[in-house]
């Protein structure tokens, strides 16, 4: 096991094909980058024995790898519960066959009754993979306004999360500001994608790596979070960006580190907050005149 | 001239006035009776008809009004029953207030605003569809155009006379508890003061009696006299029908359309004030469902009329309970409305006014009411500050100042095909006694100076075409 | 300056709307987003051209170049919860589309006259039903406003989504959502009201469950003379349930002047 911790993309590859305990496996997704691609992947990594259940709130289309379909629109999460349990290992069985439960989305079960929801269906032999949209917004009724929000409730219980993003380079904000106005960029939505896998082992740690991930070739790259190092400026630099000459000297360095800015004295706080001013020799200060005013 | 004088002035001259009046030739069949009369040698007095018309109706004087409008009307009838039979389910298209846009040809009427209907694009109001007015600050420019549109209304009603009380051709829905509207009508601008006066002497000279004549035989100065006084009658004549005459097309519009739109003076009050046949009171606050089917039978009780539907001061939290302004009361009614609406296209307009600073923080509320409006316009009366830099800039020409941007959102009809007509900043209105006035905004040139002057050249001269274009057609008229 | 117009093209077989969309079993959604000052009539004028007349007639001032008859015959149906029939029977009577190759259903038409004060489930079920009936096999249902609904009848989104929308879904190969996204903006304070909730909620909810979102909407930098706004073609949640073809991100500008539409490339 410890090995897997020294393979990131080993971990992944167990966790898509489902050889990681989890009963929850929570695919985190926003309107920047659909978790449809990572849902794909789990199916083309699962071995073809499994039976896959397939909960849906947004399609009518049943997938090809589902074994069953079950159309979650205009039921109640308990009648959906009854629709579903029949399909699922009964407590009976001996040496149940591991199934997968897969949910579209868990955006249209409400907060209160999610925990309820999840834990009746999950049991040793289930994993439910389930999608959280974040870009969908959700009202908080006063009544439960201590109660945490969905996506809390299911970062908490889940096993696994894998949080998707767009691989794009479109800074953060900017997306954010756009999607939210509805404008939506192009190359979004892509096949090739990251994920950040959060695996919370037994021992109660949780590892974290980040993915960049082919939804096509079915290639998976380990990234490694490049910190930003800061960098000294240098001569090269600056080599042939003009003409002028940019660079500083170790002796202009020297006197620049010198200088003492203005607003240190005001720092000193020994004047008592009045305003620093020595009249210079040159200087040629106006009684008179409203508009010459040194303060 | 004595207080007696005046009324016979009014009573006799508006029968001979009305049929000194010829339209052009394309113009209205009803018309036509009145081209063949006897007085139509006065040419001075071609466009002042429903100058006259108008003026009898709508002076102070009541016990006037009732004689005038006599007067008036006999001849209406009997050109024009044998259009109404045969029109009796739909809108008659001879309707006085009805033209097609110049844009789509579509029929629309006039809202009662010559700038806000030019401000559409369709010269009017397409019929079928619903403009809603908003204003920001809580300033109540909005209450101004909401009643030309209502006093719009009653005088197409009366255009044709009295029958307009007992017939009509134009009943408004009021959707207000505000019953107190129809005192508050404004009635139709009769020119200055100085013009009214100058106007009533000349159409007394003008009439063809002994007295007049044997004057102006007599004396030999008078004959000049007469003529420069008949220029003053036309004149007044052109404030009145004419206010509309900006460009040479407005100009075709006032021939063609001479009851089209009138210019109302908010000073004064319309008189008589309009009748149960001529207004309907429904209140908003009723239940959705009966306030909808109490519109539509009072559609269909004033069948063959056009329907003018007016919603003032939606959501005005004086009058609307706070529970309407949840999105399931109060987008029922609209969405009704706008049914309705649609289902009588054909005659049927729909007016709205509301106060957006009170929901400024609730954009996709908004959103969804304007959704349901086929035109939507903004008005942003300027802060004191911005008035004061205008005054300081129009210190000689007062007139000039501005009182805050229109900003257009939605026109009707375009909008819908998808063109984009949001134009921010790009217009300003201002509120006289007798017009309210959408011009180009331009920031003003703050020397004063040299305002006048530069006003002539710059584009911003463009803001003026109606004082420009009136001062060309005069001194054009003048000639002949 | 002479500026060179551009075909519409969504699918990767180089079509607006590809025959392989109606082939199947399968059901996809499609969005066509809008706002107040671009009304995206014109592009669904386009739509339902391609798949009455074989191709966007009324596109760049077209002479019917690719009119040919669309390779699968479709039904066309028209539901919309703001405009009338008529409105969109003259307008696809303008654009010479034979009165019998699609339908406009009477839904907005005293919308709230017939059903006030009625539970919001019979409401819907008389608003199915009147679909049902015109929907068949191989159908494209473009469906305009259905947000209005959450307004008239105090519906939330989500049951809007799995009462309404899922069902239709269901119904016909290509759903087309024409919805406004008038008043989006970031600058909501930070306590949304649960209207503003409901209404992104519907949006987004629908943008997850879209292949592809078609977004008409104004410059941001406002009026220009030559230009009326842009349509964006980007992917939206969901995958197309189709093997055959892909929808192709674009960006076009578009410029809508008299009742013609030019698109060009941005």
């Amino acid at each position: 096991m410890a090995s897997t911790n020294n393979n990131p993309k080993v971990l992944l590859k167990r966790t898509f094909s489902l050889k990681e305990q989890a009963s929850l496996i929570l695919c985190t997704d926003t309107m920047a980058q659909s978790s449809r691609h990572v849902v794909e992947e789990f199916a083309n990594n699962v071995s073809d024995e499994m039976p896959i259940v397939f909960v849906s709130f947004e399609t009518p289309n049943k997938p090809k790898y589902a074994r069953q379909f079950i159309d979650a629109s205009g039921k109640t999460s308990k009648q959906l519960i009854s629709v579903l349990q029949p399909y699922l290992p009964q407590p009976q069985e001996q040496a149940p066959k591991m199934h997968l439960v897969i949910i579209d989305t868990l955006n249209y079960i409400l907060s209160e009754d999610l925990t309820q929801f999840i834990s009746t269906i999950a049991s040793p032999f289930v994993t439910i993979l389930a999608t959280y949209h974040q870009s969908i917004p959700t009202w908080r009724s006063p009544e439960f306004e201590n109660y945490p929000a969905a996506i809390q409730l299911l970062q908490f219980i889940a096993n696994t999360v894998i949080e998707v993003t767009p691989k794009t380079s479109i800074d953060e904000d900017d997306l954010e500001a756009d999607l939210s106005r509805f404008v939506i960029p192009r190359n979004l939505n892509s096949h090739i994608f990251y994920v950040t896998l959060t695996n919370k082992r037994k021992s109660g740690r949780a590892i974290k790596n980040k993915f960049s991930i082919n939804s096509k070739t079915h290639e998976y790259e380990y990234v490694i979070e490049k910190q930003e190092e800061h960098v000294e400026e240098s001569p090269e630099m600056f080599e042939g960006l003009t003409t002028f000459n940019l660079n500083t000297s170790e002796k202009q360095k020297l006197a620049k580190d010198q200088v003492e800015l203005p607003y240190l004295e005001a720092q000193s706080f020994n004047s008592g907050g009045a305003i620093v001013y020595e009249f210079e020799k040159d200087d040629d200060y106006d009684e008179e005149d409203p508009y010459e005013d040194p303060f | 001239m004595s207080f007696r004088k005046r009324c016979e002035v009014l009573s006799d001259g508006s029968g001979s006035k009305r049929n000194a009046a010829p339209p052009s030739p394309g113009g209205l069949q009803r018309e036509l009776p009145s081209r063949n009369a006897p007085q139509r040698r006065l040419p001075a007095m071609n466009r002042g008809q429903i100058g006259g018309a108008v003026v009898g109706r709508v002076v102070s004087n009541a016990g006037s009004i009732h004689r005038d409008m006599n007067g008036l009307h006999i001849g209406g009838i009997s050109s024009h029953t044998g259009q109404q039979i045969d029109g009796s389910t739909s809108l008659n298209l001879s309707h006085p207030g009805i033209r097609p846009s110049p844009a789509t040809s579509q029929q629309t009427t006039s809202i009662g605003c010559a700038d806000l209907d030019k401000l559409m694009g369709h010269m009017g109001f397409p019929l079928g569809c619903s403009l809603l007015i908003e204003e920001e600050s809580t300033t109540d420019f909005n209450s101004v155009l909401s009643k030309v549109y209502a006093s719009q209304g009653i005088v197409h009603n009366r255009v044709e006379g009295s029958r307009g009380f007992k017939d009509g051709n134009t009943h408004l829905i009021v959707l207000s508890l505000n019953h107190h509207l129809t005192k508050e009508l404004p009635g139709v601008y009769k020119g200055s003061r100085k013009d009214i006066k100058k106007s009533k002497i000349a159409k007394e000279q003008s009439k063809v009696t002994v007295s007049n004549l044997l004057e102006s035989q007599s004396t030999p100065t008078s004959s000049g006299q007469r003529s420069k006084d008949l220029k003053i009658a036309w004149r007044y004549g052109i404030n009145d029908d004419a206010t509309t005459s900006k460009s040479s097309r407005e100009y075709d519009q006032s021939e063609t359309y001479p009851d089209y739109n009138h210019q109302f003076d908010i000073t004064s009050n319309l008189i008589p004030a309009p009748t149960s046949n001529e207004i309907s009171f429904i209140s908003p606050l009723l239940s959705v469902s009966s306030v909808l089917s109490q519109v539509v039978s009072t559609i269909k009780r004033h069948d063959s009329k056009l329907i003018r539907i007016l919603l003032p001061n939606l959501l005005h939290p004086a009058l609307y309970p706070p529970k309407m302004t949840q999105l399931h009361e109060i987008i029922p009614l609209l969405h009704g409305l706008r049914s309705i609406l649609k289902n009588y296209k054909e005659r049927c307009v729909l007016l709205s006014t509301i106060s957006t600073s009170l929901f400024n923080n609730q954009p996709l509320f908004m959103a969804q009411i304007e959704q349901l409006f086929d035109g939507v316009i903004n008005l942003e009366p300027f802060g004191q500050e911005m008035l004061q830099l205008l005054e300081k800039a129009y210190k000689s020409q007062p007139n000039k100042i501005q009182h805050g941007l229109v900003h257009i959102k939605k026109l009707p009809v375009f909008s819908e095909r998808g063109e984009m007509h949001v134009a921010k900043s790009e217009w300003a209105f201002k509120n006289g006694r007798k017009k309210f006035e959408i011009e180009e905004w331009g920031i003003p040139v703050e020397d004063d100076e040299d305002t006048s002057k530069k006003d002539k050249e710059s584009p911003a001269r463009k803001a003026q075409p109606f004082q420009d274009e009136h001062q060309h057609s005069h001194t054009k008229n003048l000639d002949f | 300056m002479s500026v060179q117009k551009q075909e519409l093209q969504i699918f990767s077989d180089h079509t607006v709307l590809s025959k392989h969309l109606f082939e199947g079993a399968s059901s996809n959604l499609m969005m066509v987003t809008d706002t107040a000052a671009t009304n995206a009539s014109w592009l669904v004028n386009a739509l339902v051209e391609t798949v009455t007349l074989g191709g966007p007639v009324s596109l760049n001032g077209n002479n019917s170049s690719s009119a040919e008859v669309f390779s699968v015959p479709v039904k066309v149906v028209v539901g919309s919860f703001l405009n009338s029939k008529s409105h969109f029977t003259s307008s696809f009577d303008r654009l010479k589309i034979p009165r019998n190759e699609y339908s406009v259903l009477e839904i907005a038409e005293d919308l709230v006259l017939k059903n006030v004060g009625k539970p919001v489930d019979v409401v819907i079920a008389t608003i199915l039903k009147q679909f049902q009936t015109a929907l068949g096999e191989r159908s494209l249902l473009v469906l305009e406003k259905p947000e209005l609904l959450m307004a008239l009848f105090k519906l939330s989104s989500d049951d809007l989504h799995l009462k309404l929308i899922n069902p239709l879904l269901k119904l016909c190969s290509l759903l087309i959502v024409v919805t406004s996204v008038e008043s989006f903006d970031n600058d909501f304070p930070e306590n949304l009201g649960k209207n503003t909730v409901e209404f992104v909620r519907f949006t987004t909810s629908c943008f997850h469950k879209s292949f592809l979102v078609l977004s008409v909407r104004p410059l941001d930098t406002g009026k220009a003379k030559d230009v009326t706004g842009t349509l964006a073609l980007t992917r939206g949640g969901a995958l197309l349930d189709v093997s055959a073809v892909q929808p192709v991100e674009n960006h076009y500008l578009f410029h809508n002047f008299k009742e013609n539409t030019s698109l060009f490339y941005r």
